[in-house]
């Protein structure tokens, strides 16, 4: 399944661009929580997008129900993020934000996961853009509960030829808020990308 | 020269300046017409004081508006998961789901220094509703296509048993119940077919009419479950000694009658007739007590001894007789 799109020299350059801007949207987060966060990134691997709906049920393992966020953003640097996590960790992380041990509503789970979502794509794509000189614009982002049993109900990505697969780890206080995220890049941004790393 | 403030005040976006305090530095007419409130006289004010807010809904822009000044990028509130931020009139004049108009609300930074922010937010009520419409008329489809998958269901096992039944009444009509041999029903339309099919194709069969010797004997003597059995025990004897593509038949009683189909001469007949003869005379063990029995059959064969049902069987019957009269235990071909 995992397609290699970067070189050594290049991923090793994707890794610490990756880092650093995850490091940013680290510090804002525990800024909001009010707690010592860590963000960090166990994996990042390259897949084609037709792969896409078979490397979510691998990376959901058992869990069949997932919550699923959207964000494209256009301009001379442009894409798209989709993240997923599991319901488990999507309540985790918004009985944190909302200092609430309760059982949250779907709306306040939802409202959260897209807070948390915005915060690492903006660090993330906005550290990419700037890298490459572009300029970007930021598009509202969309949140959906799905189901791996359904993938056929839900419509196609189109428009992308390659994916960017970034496991995500959130370490706040004793709890470990694991997502996916997935920035889906044409054959011309990815190319761009690549020649950039290289100068790097 | 265009004129940026013409602009903003003509747009359908509402737009509000705040700082990281939420306090009012602009708000545009669009906002404005939308809340009540008067712009200028608002300036300067919290939003606290102009809008009725939720100690969640204040903490969230709170986050917002430090995650656009922090990261200097645009941070989102939308509808779908959020509903609305400020109590505002929506612009529907029919009877809507909501109270209050749905609100996508993007927080751009406005004065990262003064820690400023722009709220642009947008009337998403009409696509609220629609969704809405949409996830309405879905769960009403899935409730429908539900119903429907449960009556083809109900309808299927109805079928199920419908076919059961016709199975179980076609059994009835057409198989003896004791020896599960075809009956005289079935015996009927399949020598009628052997007749058709000897006409088209010119192809010869044979009928062997055959009752046990004495069985009367048995059925008094013994009890008729004995009887019974023993009539079973014969049945078998005679499936195993005839083909698959023949037809076993019970009339009745110790009546059975026999259809070899496409037989080549007459010795195929006295070469199965024989056979039967032999095995239904070997001593039989039923119920545990040991028997003896014999039979004797009479033969017809199509078409030089008939060619209707009733010639074929009568003269199978005749040529019985004949056998019963040589002493019985043997087989006679009917003789005009």
């Amino acid at each position: 399944m995992a397609e290699i799109l970067f070189n050594p020299t290049q991923e090793d350059t994707l890794k610490e661009l990756i880092n650093v801007s995850f490091g940013v949207a680290a510090s804002l987060i525990g800024d909001l929580l009010e707690s010592h966060v860590k963000l960090h990134i166990p994996e990042i691997s390259t897949i084609a997008i037709r792969d896409f709906d078979a490397k979510t049920c691998e990376l959901l393992g058992d869990e069949t129900e997932f919550y699923l966020t959207k964000q494209r953003f256009i301009g001379s640097f442009n894409g798209e993020v989709i993240f997923i996590f599991s319901p488990r960790c999507a309540n985790a992380f918004c009985q944190l934000l909302l200092r609430d041990e309760e059982a949250l509503s779907e709306m306040e789970t939802k409202s959260s996961v897209l807070e948390l979502t915005n915060i690492i794509t903006s660090a993330c794509i906005s550290q990419l853009c700037e890298l490459i000189n572009g300029k970007t614009v930021f598009q509202v982002p969309s949140i959906e509960r799905r189901d791996t049993t359904q993938l056929e109900r839900y419509e196609k990505i189109i428009g992308y030829e390659n994916v960017i697969v970034i496991k995500t780890a959130l370490d706040v206080e004793d709890k470990n808020i694991l997502g996916h995220m997935f920035i889906l890049l044409n054959n011309r941004m990815l190319e761009h990308l690549q020649n950039i790393m290289e100068e790097l | 020269m265009i004129n940026p403030e013409r602009i903003i005040d003509s747009i359908n976006v509402g737009i509000l300046i705040i700082d990281e305090h939420l306090t009012l530095c602009y708000m545009n007419t669009w906002f404005a017409l939308h809340s009540d409130v008067n712009a200028l006289e608002s300036e300067g004010k919290r939003l606290t004081e102009l809008f009725l807010l939720t100690t969640e809904q204040i903490s969230s822009l709170k986050r917002h508006i430090k995650t656009s000044l922090t990261l200097q990028t645009p941070s989102f509130y939308t509808a779908d998961s959020n509903g609305y931020l400020f109590p505002l009139k929506h612009a529907i004049t029919t009877q809507s789901a909501f109270e209050h108009m749905q609100q996508d609300i993007t927080v751009v930074p406005y004065d990262v220094a003064q820690k400023k922010v722009t709220l642009l937010v947008y009337d998403q009520t009409v696509l609220m509703e629609e969704k809405n419409k949409c996830h309405k008329e879905s769960a009403e489809l899935v409730r429908a296509m539900k119903l429907a998958n449960e009556t083809i269901k109900k309808l299927e096992n109805a079928k199920t048993k419908l076919v059961k039944q016709q199975e179980i009444i076609y059994k009835q009509a057409h198989y003896d119940s004791l020896t599960s041999l075809a009956n005289r029903t079935l015996l009927h339309q399949r020598l009628q077919l052997l007749i058709e099919e000897g006409f088209e194709n010119s192809k010869k069969f044979g009928v062997l009419f055959l009752d046990l010797d004495h069985f009367k004997k048995v059925n008094d003597t013994l009890g008729h479950d004995i009887g019974d059995a023993l009539l079973v025990k014969i049945s078998k004897i005679l499936l195993s000694a005839t083909r698959k593509s023949d037809t076993v038949a019970r009339l009745g009683g110790d009546e059975f009658v026999l259809l070899i189909d496409d037989i080549q001469a007459e010795e195929t007949l006295i070469r199965v007739a024989q056979k039967i003869i032999d095995a239904i005379s070997l001593p039989l063990n039923i119920n545990d007590i040991p028997l003896h029995v014999t039979t004797s059959i009479g033969i017809s064969l199509f078409p030089e001894h008939g060619s209707t049902y009733n010639e074929l069987i009568k003269n199978a019957d005749t040529a019985l007789y004949e056998a019963k009269a040589a002493g019985r235990n043997v087989y006679k071909l009917f003789q005009e």
